[in-house]
């Protein structure tokens, strides 16, 4: 890898802040902030998007700024591990920029100045995180995502909302002192903080003379990451955190927060310790192990939950832990695996968050008893919600398959357990997720009956009984007549049966449009795995530190 | 081209302390035969604001011949007053430049708020005296007599507090910090009375041919940092501080977060370095330890009895004592890395604190807030108080890019090369719970309802706004060029730990 000078990874991060600023000024323009904000994020992307090509023939662009602190300098670089972050990042932002309009309108959000300025803060540090060239950068953005989506957290202002808030702000930023910690620790005895695949040199002999001291960073780090990356018993927070509006939920807590979580074990266990003293050091074992338990505890949690965020937000732990577990195989296609799902996973994730938020919107119902033949009036939402329940149950021809398809390969040889665990989760997925699809698609309020794969008497009740004692289906009925109503009272230009029969009068064009973009993109990255630059970077990205894929 | 220097650094000494004295002195003349002791509203603060600006511009030409001339210590021989020698180098300016700072940003908020009567300005003028006074003295009794001035323009400026009572804690303020004062004096009258000297370099020199493990030698060391630990208001030495804080008015609160304990801190720092040095401490562990277990002490128990207070006031004020644990810690740790950390936290705490107090007279007289409970929803009405209040409060957390978190990292990598684990263990600790006690008011500030009465927009000033949002950004502005600071600072900071 050869670094070049380059101002674009700087920019990218900038013109995210510098977007805050405009924001702001644009306070009593919504039209003229809406615009803006869309358009930064295309511009963003497109900086973004522009870095892939040098990165990918191997340069590595490089916009260093100076010293920070000692010898620490502040400087971003587009390294194709860090590319992905950024991808991810800013290409699902611009899909959530554009679904926000129709969102903010029909939640009728209050104090939306201050509501796009945090996301832009949050998405601006998320950028930073992905760009940073040394732990300590990282750090910076690190907390500047927490300072950013705390107020999107507690955004509605309720109790409930603001205790929420202050309880993910305390472990959040309890997770980033710890990483400040570790930090501490590692330029103390290294000297260096500075990102090196396969890891830092003059740290791998601290690793072995000085085994406490590094055990101690080592932990430092990881746990504190962990708390965003919501891995076991770190995860408390991420369910509770879905009181926040559904956009943040879908880009925050299933994207750039969370998977800067993720992403920072990432660096740490690749290019801060190195796979080789990760693993003599004895802690990649021990991680893997918390990851496999998350995922399938995670998995377990979702099945029971009735509401379809907190079912998500489990969902979620889950799937973060895949990367985790990946990474922490420290096998070259399980790492490979690992860092695809940071974007397989994002946009899966993203695109049930909208799904469950258009359905909020037109129809007031949010938990899954709820659903009933929701499926035949709102066929696009429940359609992609489909796709994406695909996807995370990692079935062939949709996103969630590539990485996981890479996790198994790159599992085979480590321990039998490892696979069972991920032919486990994916098993469980289809659990959680089908009888959502199943009661929107194929059931009516009347013919609903509860779900229950835990709890429930073994070999099931026979229909007849299920239905007689139906307590949780939703009493309303579902068809055009019902969401008229709920169309006029939140104010809609359209009503049912407006202008163009079926797509259209679903929901508003933006919520709809970006979910068919996101659906399009769930089945792209799951047919043509290799024309999307993801997959080449975290082939590169592994390469560099643990070695080449033989796939 | 040295001596011109030299000379002009000379003057520039000489007139940051006299100058604001000169001030003082003119202000009380004309307020005498002029006004005849009526004088017009905002004349003395005009006096007050024209004097400190020559003083800012003083300071300023002092720090560039400084930094120009490097880490070299003036000596100018005692050419101003008779006895007292005077040294200068960038470490004092920097105390000295916070004041000036602080002073000039607190005129922007007294202008419409007041207190507006000559005594008012006078003390506030002598206060800015008697800091550069205690920053340039190389004498360890001229710092002695300094405090005193200190003390008693202090006394005179807290005595201005809104709350009746003040005279009662003026009379507690000036018994417990004269007694620190005299304790200090007695550890300065046995090092007199071991090498003859109280010159701090001379002294310097005949305590380490005295010996550094003679009892007397460490005795005079004990009681010298107790007296100024008391000044600094360490746990459990501390309580005069939360008191004055909570007595004074707002302005007058931020000069004693921000500058007072500086500048005590400061002539610990000489006595430190200068007189006992750093293998003074090597030399003492069980000295040095044992401070450095008081400091992080009062770093942990400061932040805790934070927790307790409801009073925004209150929570400033045990934050203080918990900064300079911070502070006093990272100077024990002893290394050119930990000094240049305590002194950023030093700087950085005072331009934080000092603002923060008056964001807090600010929502006091907008909406009469005092209280956790009463800063509810204020963010709304008050969107650019509140959001300063976030940004000064994320510094005093001491998360990056803020100042507050430079000054962490380097008294925590510091402490880690020398194996002080604790240390290290505290700051995350206190981390967190600093957090726990301003995350609170930001979550009131933004999501609680607004309740208590708001006597409009006009109350608060366009000045007023400028300082605190000023401080956000001098804040941010340190913390991400740290790096210009420490190369003007580490000629001087090296000077001081490893002396050649």
């Amino acid at each position: 890898m050869t670094e070049i000078h380059s101002a674009r990874p700087l920019a990218a991060v900038l013109l995210a802040f510098g977007t805050i600023a405009l924001v702001v000024l644009f306070r009593r323009r919504p039209r003229v902030r809406r615009v803006v904000t869309v358009g930064a994020a295309v511009l963003t992307f497109g900086i973004v998007a522009s870095l892939v090509r040098p990165v990918t023939q191997g340069q590595t662009p490089t916009t260093n700024l100076g010293t920070l602190v000692g010898t620490v300098d502040l400087s971003f670089r587009a390294d194709p591990l860090g590319l992905i972050f950024a991808l991810t990042v800013s290409g699902l932002w611009i899909v959530t920029a554009v679904y926000n309009v129709g969102f903010a309108d029909g939640d009728k959000l209050t104090h939306r100045t201050r509501y796009l300025a945090a996301l832009w803060l949050s998405i601006g540090s998320g950028l930073g995180v992905a760009f940073a060239s040394n732990l300590l950068v990282l750090v910076l953005f690190y907390e500047l995502t927490t300072i950013g989506t705390y107020p999107l957290v507690a955004h509605y202002g309720t109790d409930r909302a603001r205790n929420v808030g202050v309880e993910y702000v305390w472990y959040v930023i309890g997770g980033g002192t710890l990483v400040v910690g570790g930090t501490v620790i590692i330029y103390s005895v290294a000297g260096t903080v500075t990102f090196v695949p396969g890891g830092i040199p003059e740290l791998t002999g601290v690793a072995t003379e000085r085994e406490t001291v590094a055990y101690v960073a080592a932990l430092g780090l990881l746990a504190g990451f962990a708390v965003k990356g919501a891995v076991m018993p770190f995860h408390a927070w991420l369910p509770k955190a879905m009181v926040a509006p559904t956009t943040v939920s879908g880009v925050l807590h299933a994207v750039v927060v969370v998977k800067s979580g993720v992403f920072g074990i990432a660096r740490t266990v690749l290019e801060v310790f190195g796979p080789e003293a990760t693993a003599t050091m004895g802690v990649a074992a021990p991680l893997a192990a918390v990851a496999g338990g998350t995922i399938i505890v995670g998995s377990l949690l979702a099945l029971e939950q009735d509401d379809l965020k907190r079912r998500l937000a489990y969902s979620t732990i889950a799937h973060l832990s895949y990367v985790v577990f990946g990474v922490a195989l420290l096998t070259p296609a399980a790492v490979v695996g690992g860092l695809v799902h940071i974007g397989a996973h994002g946009i899966t994730k993203l695109a049930l968050f909208f799904c469950v938020g258009v359905l909020a919107i037109e129809t007031g119902r949010k938990n899954v008893s709820e659903l009933a033949g929701v499926g035949r009036r709102y066929p696009v939402t429940m359609g992609v919600f489909a796709l994406g329940a695909c996807s995370l149950a990692g079935l062939p021809l949709f996103a969630g398959f590539v990485s996981k398809w890479y996790l198994l390969v790159g599992s085979a040889g480590v321990h039998w357990a490892v696979p069972l665990v991920f032919v486990l989760s994916g098993a469980l997925n289809v659990a959680y997720f089908w009888p959502i699809v199943y009661t929107a698609f194929f059931e009516t309020p009347e013919t609903a009956d509860p779900k229950p794969l835990i709890g429930g008497p073994l070999g099931g009740n026979t229909h007849m009984e299920a239905a007689s004692t139906d307590s949780l289906a939703h009493p309303t009925e579902v068809d055009g007549g019902t969401t008229g109503e709920t169309d006029a009272t939140s104010g809609r230009r359209r009503t049912a049966g407006g202008r163009l029969p079926g797509l259209v009068t679903e929901s508003d064009p933006t919520l709809l449009g970006s979910l068919l973009v996101l659906g399009a993109l769930i089945v792209t990255f799951g047919v043509l795995p290799g024309e999307l630059a993801l997959f080449d970077l975290a082939r590169r990205a592994a390469e560099a530190s643990v070695g080449a894929v033989f796939v | 081209m040295i001596d011109r220097l030299v000379t002009l650094s000379t003057w520039l000494v000489a007139g940051v302390i006299v100058f604001p004295a000169l001030g003082a002195a003119l202000l009380h003349l004309i307020d005498r035969y002029y006004w005849r002791d009526a004088s017009p509203r905002h004349g003395p603060w005009a006096v007050a604001t024209v004097t400190l600006s020559g003083t800012a511009f003083l300071s300023v030409g002092l720090v560039i011949t400084l930094v120009i001339d490097g880490p070299t210590l003036y000596d100018f021989g005692g050419t101003l007053l008779p006895e007292f020698v005077f040294r200068a180098d960038a470490l004092s300016v920097t105390i000295g430049v916070l004041d000036v700072i602080l002073t000039l940003g607190i005129l922007a908020y007294t202008v419409t708020r007041g207190p507006h009567s000559r005594r008012f300005y006078t003390a506030y003028l002598l206060f800015t005296s008697a800091v550069f006074g205690i920053v340039l003295s190389g004498d360890l009794v001229a710092i002695f007599l300094f405090v005193l001035v200190l003390i008693a323009v202090t006394a005179r400026l807290i005595g201005f507090g809104e709350k009746a009572d003040s005279t009662g804690g003026v009379r507690n303020y000036t018994l417990t910090a004269t007694v620190g004062a005299v304790v200090y004096l007695c550890g300065v009258v046995v090092a007199f009375w071991l090498t003859g000297t109280t010159d701090t370099e001379a002294l310097g020199a005949a305590l380490s041919g005295v010996g550094y493990s003679e009892p007397a030698v460490v005795g005079s060391f004990v009681v010298m940092t107790i007296g100024l630990a008391l000044l600094v208001a360490l746990f459990p030495l501390h309580g005069w501080l939360v008191e004055t804080h909570a007595k004074s008015t707002d302005p007058v609160s931020a000069l004693i977060s921000g500058v007072l304990p500086a500048a005590a801190t400061y002539a610990l720092l000489r006595v430190l370095f200068d007189v006992y040095t750093t293998e003074f401490l090597q030399a003492n562990p069980t000295v040095t330890d044992g401070i450095i277990y008081g400091a992080v002490g009062s770093l942990i128990l400061g932040n805790v009895l934070a927790y307790g207070q409801r009073d925004i006031k209150g929570m400033l004020a045990y934050s203080t004592i918990s900064q300079f644990g911070l502070v006093v810690a990272g100077l024990m740790v002893a290394t050119e890395t930990a000094v240049f950390g305590s002194i950023i936290q030093l700087f950085g705490h005072g331009i934080v604190k000092g603002a923060l107090c008056l964001v807090a007279g600010i929502v006091a007289i907008r909406f009469d807030a005092r209280t956790l409970d009463e800063f509810g929803g204020i963010a709304t009405r008050s969107p650019v108080v509140a959001a300063s209040f976030v940004g000064l409060g994320i510094a005093l957390i001491g998360l990056p890019p803020t100042v507050g978190f430079v000054g962490k990292w380097y008294i925590a990598i510091a402490a880690m090369d020398q194996g002080l684990w604790i240390v290290v263990l505290f700051v995350v600790v206190s981390t967190m719970l600093t957090l726990g006690y301003v995350v609170r008011f930001i979550d009131r500030l933004y999501f609680a309802p607004f309740e208590g009465p708001d006597h409009g927009a006009e109350t608060v000033t366009l000045p007023m706004l400028f300082v605190i949002t000023a401080a956000v950004l001098i804040s941010l502005a340190i913390g991400l060029g740290s790096v210009f600071l420490e190369d003007a600072l580490r000629g001087a900071i090296e000077q001081l730990v490893a002396p050649e």
